[in-house]
């Protein structure tokens, strides 16, 4: 089976990104999980790398195997609207703020924010990476960014009036 | 005064992602220019994706543990450069001008705009309708056509399809032959009627017509394609669409939309 890896097309593409993965990862997953982020990571990986299968970009493909693993690990560990623990004190006081605000975020809306604004991709690509049509991607980051913008202080949240795109 | 259009809010979060055509982009800068309050909201959203690609710092600057090697590669644990980082970088570096681009042209309209809302005024009679609808994608325009197949032959009470389902083997055959799909999908407690082949994008498009035990017609598009999922929804009919072993495939009917949803969940869209 190794060799099999070893010989797969997807291997070194996938060591590229593999920086940008991570990151995607760990702010999925949350502040206070690296660990478990990059195992996340590192699994979809392997798992995209010994994939056979050649339709479709790997790096996209590792992406879209983040996301569904980490929906797998949040629904089997009961905890899809638990908050995330508190960032850590000593980390900058801007970037604490929004960390904070994206981790205790709904997930789906979470997934959404972070694949557009972190990880770069378009619409398309984002709903193919969540699984969804590009309607509700939309739909879900109208929502991450209403509630980013409800969270600054003295800016109340705008809800009512976001249309949802069917 | 302003240009008479309305853009939807969706397309002002396609703007700051760089999601819009160049010619719609300039034309949401001119309704920015006009419109300051929906302005500031854009500023405010490209402030937040700045702060949060600062919030995540790279892992590239970290050093890379030996835990995070992938099992069995002897890959090194130093990354270069390469071209498949480089595309997606490049990616993200157009999105960026794009977004300069735009902001620049914000900037000039804001100046002219009333000259260039006045010239559009003139130039042209003002169009009654939104100049931008939702967002249309790829995907959702399939699950439309699907619709329009729907409403041209479903409702064909003398012959809505051209080879019907009773001669099944020279249904299959056919439609593999013209459309290259392998074989009609079944579909629980649906009876297949028979099938259509229609134009598509580039190859032939099969059309099968299904009636559900509920005694709805329901159509299945298909031609060869990977889009992700989409969907549509007018005048009570509606539309799903998916993409499956390089096939895109859209239900569509007169049905309620999670009925659709799970015609489409049971013919292979994923969950």
């Amino acid at each position: 089976m190794s060799e099999e890896r070893k010989s797969t097309p997807h291997s070194e593409a996938l060591h590229e990104g593999a920086p940008e993965l991570r990151r995607f990862a760990r702010a999925l997953v949350g502040p206070v999980s690296t660990r478990t982020a990059d195992t996340l990571a590192q699994t979809a990986t392997a798992r995209i790398a010994a994939s056979d299968r050649l339709a479709g970009d790997p790096l996209e493909r590792t992406f879209a195997e983040i996301v569904r693993l980490n929906r797998r690990r949040v629904r089997e560990r009961g905890r899809a609207s638990e908050p995330a623990e508190a960032v850590g004190a000593e980390a900058e006081r801007r970037d604490v703020s929004m960390a904070g605000q994206i981790a205790v975020m709904p997930l789906d809306e979470r997934e959404a924010l972070l694949i557009v604004a972190l990880a770069g991709y378009g619409y398309e690509a984002a709903g193919r990476i969540l699984d969804l049509p590009v309607s509700s991607v939309v739909s879900r980051l109208m929502r991450a960014r209403a509630r980013l913008d409800g969270a600054k202080p003295g800016v109340a949240p705008r809800s009512g009036h976001l249309r949802v795109v069917k | 005064m302003t240009g008479g259009s309305r853009v939807s809010e969706a397309e002002l979060h396609a703007f700051v992602d760089g999601q819009l055509s160049d010619e719609r982009a300039l034309a949401v800068a001119v309704w920015l220019a006009e419109h300051p309050r929906d302005g500031l909201r854009v500023d405010g959203w490209r402030m937040q994706n700045d702060a949060i690609q600062r919030a995540f710092p790279a892992p590239a600057r970290e050093r890379v543990t030996l835990a995070f090697r992938a099992p069995e590669s002897d890959a090194p644990l130093t990354m270069p450069a390469t071209p498949a980082i480089e595309v997606y970088r490049a990616r993200r570096r157009r999105r960026h001008t794009l977004s300069l681009v735009a902001a620049f042209a914000a900037g000039a309209l804001a100046a002219g705009a009333m000259a260039v809302g006045a010239h559009r005024m003139t130039a042209r009679p003002a169009n009654p309708e939104p100049i931008f609808a939702d967002i249309t994608t790829a995907s959702d325009e399939f699950a439309r056509r699907a619709v329009e197949a729907w409403q041209t032959y479903a409702r064909d009470n003398g012959r809505p399809v051209e080879v019907e389902a009773r001669d099944m083997a020279a249904l299959a055959k056919w439609l593999k032959d013209r459309t290259k799909l392998e074989r009609p999908p079944a579909i629980g407690d649906a009876r297949l009627i028979g099938g259509r082949v229609l134009p598509g994008h580039g190859e032939n498009a099969a059309f099968l017509l299904y009636r559900l035990g509920s005694g709805d017609l329901v159509a299945l598009l298909a031609e060869p394609g990977a889009h992700s999922p989409g969907a549509y929804a007018a005048n009570g009919l509606a539309a799903r669409s998916w993409s499956r072993d390089g096939f895109d495939y859209a239900v569509a009917g007169a049905v309620p939309e999670r009925r659709l949803d799970s015609l489409a969940m049971e013919l292979g869209r994923p969950l």
